[in-house]
C-alpha cells in the first residue's frame, strides 16, 4: 500500500501537533515588532517633549528612521527570537526520532523517512513565517496610525523576514543534524549547540592563542582573515549575529538596498545560505540512511563516537588551559604557564570523562575510545607546547632585509589620530597602505630592537609599543607588535617624520581633498568655536591653508605645544577624521583665517577667570612603562582656589596636546597632572588639562607634595 | 499468501541478538510468536515491519522480497505510539490515510471499528482522557481500520479486562476467518492456544521449537504418562521412582499427578501391572498432553 494522504495534510497535522510552537512564536514576534515599535514611538515622543525639540519634521524622520531600523531587524529581540524559534522548531519537531514509544508507529507507515523529515520541516518554516508576516504587518499598522509610515517600510520588513528566513532554516538544519545523529533529547540540544559554536569558536580559539603566547602579537591584517571569516560564518550563530549587526542599525539609508550593499551584509548572508544548504542536504540524507532503532541511544551512529570526541577535546583543553592561565594572571598568583596546563589536563580529562557519560550513561564506559583520547591528547599537547615554546618562531621573526619590499609603523600613541574610538587596526591599516616606505632603514632597526627585546627581555629603561608591518617581495605581509625603548622610538620618529609620504600618512586629512573635509570647530582650553556653517568656498580656503602648513611642519616645530585645536570631518556624513589636529604658533595664515572669524587662541587661558586648579600627584606612577603601572599608585592633590594660590600654582603650564608624539614624552613632569577650571566672557564654565615642563615645577607644588 | 521468514539475523553494533530465525506462515492461519523477555520477537518484528532493517537473512511472501509499502498491514507495536492529545477519531482517519486507505474509506472504517470494539463514544475526545483498556481498544482499531491483509499483533492483551479481551478474541478470530495472516505474539500462552494453528518460540535470539502447536503437543506427550495416585498422597513422584524406577522415569509432577516417561522396553501394560503389583492403584492413567506453558518453560525456562 502506498499513503493515499497529500503531503500538505502531513503538513498541516504536524502543524496543528505544534499549535503551541506557533503561538509562542506569535507572542515573541508580537513583542519585537508592534509592541516594541509603539513603546519605541512613545518613548521617542516623550524625550522629544522633554527635550522641547520643535522641529516636527525631524522628529517625525528620526521616528520613521527608528521604525525602519526596527523592522529591518536589527532588534536583538528579534535576531534571539528567531534563532532560538528555529532550535525549538528542530528539538519539538524531529523529536518523533528520539521517542521510543513513538519508534514502532512512526517507521511502520509506508512513508519514506525522508517525506517525513520535510513534512516536520514545512510544517516548522510555516509556524515560523505565519506569526512574523502577522505581526510585521501590525507593525506597519503601528507606524500608519501614528504617522511614522513610509512607502519602502514594506519592502525593508519583507527583505528583513527573507533574510531572518535564511538564518531560521540555516539554524534549525544545524539543530536538525544534531537530532538525527543523536538518539536522546538531551545529546541532540547538546549536539545543536556543538555544531552551531564549533567552528566560531574553534576560529577565536586560534586567534587567542597567538595573542595570549606571543609577545608580538599584533591581530590579522583588517581584523579577520578571509579564512578565519569564511570559518565565522559557516555557523550561523556568528552568520545572524553579524547580519543583525550590518542590517537595520539606526543610520539607515533611505534607500534600503544602497545601504545594504555599501555595508556588504551579503557576505555574511551568502555563507549563511552556503552553510544551511549543506546542512540541509546532510539532514536530508540522514534521514533517509538513519537506523530507527537510534532511537534510546546518545548516538546513533557508534562510530562518530570517537570522532566527535578528538574533535571537542583538544578545542576544549585548550580553552579550559587558557582559561586557567587568565585566572592565574588575574589573581596575580604567577606561574602562567603552569596554570596554562594544568588547566589542559584538567579540562581534557574531566571533558573525557563527561563526553562518555553523555555516550552511555554508564560509569564502565568512562574509559571508553582510549585510542581517540589519546590522539586528542597528543595533538592538545602539540598545539599548546608551539605556541608556548613559540616554535613557529614567530616572536623572533625578523626577515633579511633584501627580502622586503616595504615596511611600515604604527606607535601606540598614534592609535588616536586616525578617528575618535582610537582603534589600534583602523590606524595601522591606515599606515599600511599609505605609510609603506622603502627606505625602511628606521623601521627595520625598530623591528631590530623590538626581537631582541621579545628574545631577551628589557633591561632597564622606558618603553613603549608599536606595530611593525612587513610587506615582502614574496607578497605576503606580516605584522608585529613590539615593545621597545623610549629612545629607539624617538630616533626613528624623527628619522620617519623626514620622509614625506610618512608625515604625509600620519595626518590622515592630509591625504583628503579639500572639497571633502568639512571644519566642525576650532578650541583652546577656554573657548569653543564651531565652524559648520562656514559656506563652501570659506570652508575650503581654511582647509586647505591648514593641509598646507601642517604638511610644512618641521618636526622640531610639532614638538612645540599647540595654540589651538581644530576638528575636522569627513563629508558628507560629519564622521570625525581622528582627534583633533594641532595648530601652531607657526601656522600664521591659518591663525590669520581663524581670527576673521573671531577665534585668537588662547593656549594660556589668561583671557579666562581661573576659579580652580587642581594638581594631582602619583608618585608611583610610570607613563612610559605603563603597563608595569603599580596598580596601588596613590595621589595627593593639590586644591588652588584662592586667587594667590592659582597665581602660584599657574606659572609655567602648558597645554599639552600632542600626546602621541615620542618627542614629547619626556619633556613634562610625568608624575604630575594639572587640571584648571574657570569662567569665559560669556560666563561659560570652561576646564582643561595642562603639565609641567621637567624641572619647572612652581615652589609651592614643590613645597606642598615635599619633591 | 505466505510469508517466508529465512535465516533473519539482526546485530545492534556487535552484538548479534537475532542468531538467523527461520518460520513461515500462510494465510487464514495465526501464527504464535513465543519467547522470554528480551529473546528477540519484537525485534523480529520489527525487521517485519522495516521499523528495523535485517543485518542478513530474507523475508519473502510467494517468494518475492516482502516490502511492507505493498501490502496492507495492521500492525498493533507493544509501544502503542498513539498521539495522546490528539483526538481519537482524527488520528484513526490520519493513520487510516497514510497506510494507504482515502479519506472516504478511512471515516467509515475508523467509525466501524470504534462501534465494533465498543469506543465509538469518545470518537471525539482525546486519546489521553480514555482509559487504559479503551485506549488499547482505539490501538487495535488503529490495527483494523486501514483492512489489513497480514495483522501483526504484539501483546494484544495487554492491559485489557476479561469483558474486553473476550471482544479482541471474537475480532481477531473473525480476522483469521476472513483468510488473514495474523502473527500473534504474546505471554500469555491461553490465548496463544485458543488462536495460533502454528508457533515459533525464540530463545536467545534462535528458533528451539516451531511448527504446528497440536503436533508438537503429541510430539512432546509421546512415550509420557499421567498417573494419578490416591489423593493427599505425599510425594508420589518418589515413591514411583522407587518403585518402578526400572520402567519409568518421573519427569514432572502436576498437582496431584504425575507425570512420567516410559523407558526403552517399557509399554503401557507392563506400567499398569506394575503399578498394580506394587498395589499402588492409580486413580488416573493416560496420555500426557502438556501445556503450551510447561511446553515453553521447558524449552525457555531452563537458561535464566
Amino acid at each position: 500500500m502506498t499513503s493515499k494522504i497529500s503531503y500538505s495534510k502531513m503538513v498541516k497535522y504536524s502543524m496543528g501537533q505544534r499549535a503551541w510552537y506557533g503561538a509562542l512564536l506569535a507572542l515573541a514576534f508580537f513583542l519585537c515588532f508592534p509592541l516594541t515599535a509603539m513603546l519605541e514611538f512613545y518613548r521617542n515622543a516623550d524625550t522629544m517633549a522633554a527635550m522641547q525639540v520643535t522641529d516636527v519634521q525631524n522628529i517625525l524622520q528620526e521616528m520613521r528612521n527608528g521604525l525602519r531600523a526596527f523592522l529591518a531587524g536589527g532588534n536583538p529581540l528579534t535576531a534571539l527570537t528567531v534563532a532560538g524559534g528555529a532550535l525549538l522548531a528542530a528539538w519539538t519537531g524531529l523529536s518523533y526520532l528520539h521517542s521510543s514509544r513513538k519508534l514502532d508507529m512512526v517507521h511502520s507507515l509506508p512513508v519514506k523517512k525522508e517525506k517525513i523529515f520535510l513534512a516536520e520541516t514545512t510544517a516548522s518554516v510555516l509556524l515560523f513565517v505565519i506569526p512574523y508576516a502577522v505581526n510585521l504587518v501590525l507593525a506597519n499598522l503601528v507606524g500608519i496610525f501614528q504617522g511614522i509610515y513610509s512607502p519602502d517600510l514594506p519592502l525593508v520588513s519583507l527583505a528583513a523576514m527573507a533574510v531572518h528566513l535564511i538564518v531560521f532554516l540555516a539554524v534549525y538544519f544545524f539543530a536538525a543534524v544534531a537530532m538525527l545523529l543523536t538518539g536522546k533529547l538531551l545529546t541532540g540540544i547538546l549536539g545543536s549547540v556543538v555544531l552551531l559554536v564549533y567552528l566560531p569558536g574553534l576560529v577565536q580559539l586560534l586567534l587567542a592563542l597567538p595573542g595570549i603566547f606571543y609577545e608580538t602579537y599584533s591581530g590579522t591584517s583588517g581584523g579577520t582573515t578571509a579564512v578565519a571569516a569564511v570559518f565565522r560564518y559557516l555557523s550561523p550563530a556568528y552568520g545572524l549575529a553579524a547580519l543583525c549587526r550590518r542590517i537595520g542599525i539606526s543610520g539607515l539609508d533611505a534607500n534600503f538596498w544602497g545601504y545594504a550593499m555599501k555595508n556588504q551584509w551579503w557576505e555574511p548572508l551568502l555563507c549563511t545560505v552556503a552553510a544551511g544548504a549543506a546542512m540541509g542536504m546532510l539532514a536530508l540524507w540522514l534521514a533517509k540512511i538513519r537506523p530507527s532503532e537510534g532511537a534510546g541511544r546518545s548516538l546513533v551512529f557508534p562510530r562518530t563516537e570517537g570522532i566527535i570526541k578528538l574533535a571537542l577535546l583538544p578545542v576544549l583543553g585548550l580553552a579550559g588551559g587558557l582559561f586557567f592561565r587568565t585566572l592565574g594572571d588575574a589573581s596575580g598568583a604567577g606561574a602562567r604557564d603552569g596554570w596554562f596546563w594544568f588547566g589542559v589536563v584538567f579540562t581534557v580529562a574531566v571533558c573525557s570523562i563527561v563526553i562518555e557519560m553523555i555516550y552511555h550513561f554508564d560509569r564502565k564506559h568512562l574509559l571508553d575510545h582510549k585510542l581517540c583520547t589519546g590522539i586528542a591528547v597528543l595533538v592538545t599537547a602539540a598545539v599548546g607546547v608551539w605556541f608556548q615554546m613559540d616554535l613557529g618562531g614567530y616572536d623572533t621573526f625578523l626577515p633579511q632585509e633584501s627580502r622586503i619590499a616595504s615596511m611600515a609603523v604604527c606607535y601606540s600613541s598614534w592609535y588616536g589620530l586616525m578617528d575618535e574610538n582610537g582603534e589600534a587596526e583602523n590606524m595601522s591599516d591606515w599606515l599600511d597602505e599609505n605609510g609603506q616606505l622603502e627606505d625602511f632603514s628606521p623601521i627595520y632597526q625598530l623591528a631590530r630592537q623590538g626581537v631582541d627585546i621579545a628574545k631577551n627581555g628589557a633591561s632597564e629603561g622606558e618603553y613603549d609599543f608599536a606595530t611593525v608591518i612587513y610587506r615582502l617581495k614574496n607578497g605576503q605581509e606580516k605584522r608585529r607588535y613590539y615593545r621597545l625603548p623610549v629612545s629607539g622610538m624617538q630616533d626613528a620618529e624623527e628619522a620617519l617624520y623626514q620622509e614625506e609620504a610618512y608625515r604625509t600618512a600620519i595626518w590622515p586629512a592630509l591625504n583628503m581633498d579639500a572639497a571633502d573635509i568639512g571644519i566642525e570647530m576650532v578650541r583652546d582650553p577656554g573657548t569653543t568655536v564651531n565652524l559648520r556653517q562656514m559656506s563652501q568656498e570659506e570652508r575650503m580656503q581654511l582647509v586647505r591653508t591648514y593641509q598646507k602648513e601642517l604638511a610644512s611642519m618641521t618636526y622640531e616645530q610639532m614638538q612645540e605645544p599647540p595654540v589651538a585645536l581644530i576638528s575636522l570631518c569627513s563629508l558628507p556624513g560629519w564622521a570625525p577624521i581622528g582627534s583633533d589636529m594641532p595648530i601652531n604658533s607657526n601656522f600664521t595664515e591659518t591663525l590669520a583665517l581663524l581670527k576673521d572669524r573671531g577665534f585668537v587662541p588662547d593656549p594660556e587661558m589668561k583671557d579666562i577667570r581661573i576659579t580652580r586648579i587642581t594638581v594631582e600627584y602619583y608618585p608611583d606612577y610610570s607613563e612610559t612603562d605603563a603597563w608595569q603601572t603599580d596598580s596601588t599608585a596613590t595621589e595627593t592633590v593639590l586644591l588652588a582656589e584662592t586667587p594667590e594660590d592659582i597665581e602660584a600654582v599657574r606659572q609655567n603650564l602648558v597645554w599639552d596636546q600632542n600626546y602621541w608624539l615620542m618627542a614629547s614624552r619626556d619633556k613634562f613632569e610625568e608624575n604630575i597632572f594639572v587640571y584648571v577650571e574657570g569662567v569665559n566672557e560669556q560666563g561659560e564654565s570652561v576646564s582643561a588639562s595642562f603639565r609641567y615642563p621637567v624641572g619647572k615645577l612652581p615652589e609651592m607644588v614643590k613645597e606642598f607634595f615635599g619633591i | 499468501m505466505k510469508l517466508e521468514v529465512k535465516d533473519l539475523r539482526k546485530s545492534f553494533g556487535e552484538k548479534e541478538v537475532l542468531h538467523g530465525i527461520s518460520f513461515s506462515i500462510e494465510s487464514g492461519r495465526a501464527l504464535g510468536l513465543l519467547g522470554r523477555n528480551g529473546a528477540g520477537k519484537t525485534t523480529t518484528i520489527r525487521i517485519l515491519m522495516d521499523v528495523f532493517r535485517a543485518s542478513g537473512g530474507s523475508v519473502t511472501v510467494d517468494g518475492k522480497p516482502f516490502h511492507p509499502k505493498d501490502f496492507r498491514i495492521g500492525y498493533l507495536p507493544e509501544e502503542r505510539g498513539l498521539y495522546p492529545k490528539k483526538g481519537v477519531l482524527e488520528q484513526l482517519v490520519y493513520l487510516a490515510q497514510l497506510r494507504g486507505s482515502d479519506r472516504k474509506m478511512a471515516r467509515q472504517q475508523a467509525q466501524r471499528w470504534l462501534k465494533r470494539l465498543g469506543v465509538e463514544e469518545y470518537a471525539q475526545r482525546k486519546l489521553e482522557t480514555l482509559s487504559k483498556g479503551n485506549q488499547q481498544k482505539v490501538q487495535l482499531a488503529q490495527t483494523l481500520v486501514c483492512s489489513p491483509d497480514l495483522v501483526i499483533l504484539d501483546e494484544p492483551f495487554s492491559g485489557l479486562d476479561p469483558v474486553n479481551s473476550q471482544i479482541l478474541k471474537d475480532v481477531i478470530r473473525e480476522q483469521i476467518q476472513d483468510g488473514k495472516l495474523v502473527i500473534f505474539s504474546s505471554h500469555q500462552m491461553s490465548y496463544v492456544e485458543e488462536f495460533c494453528e502454528d508457533i515459533v518460540l525464540i530463545n536467545h535470539g534462535e528458533v528451539v521449537l516451531s511448527g504446528n502447536l497440536d503436533q508438537i503437543k503429541r510430539e512432546y506427550g509421546h512415550n509420557r504418562l499421567v498417573i494419578g495416585l490416591e489423593a493427599g498422597m505425599e510425594h508420589p513422584e518418589q515413591l514411583l521412582e522407587e518403585q518402578l524406577g526400572d520402567l519409568i522415569r518421573v519427569t514432572g509432577r502436576r498437582k496431584d499427578q504425575v507425570i512420567v516417561e516410559m523407558k526403552e522396553g517399557c509399554t503401557r501394560e507392563r506400567l499398569l501391572a506394575g503399578l498394580l503389583e506394587k498395589k499402588l492403584i492409580p486413580e488416573e492413567f493416560g496420555n500426557y498432553e502438556p501445556s503450551l506453558t510447561e511446553i515453553f518453560v521447558e524449552r525457555a525456562g531452563d537458561q535464566a
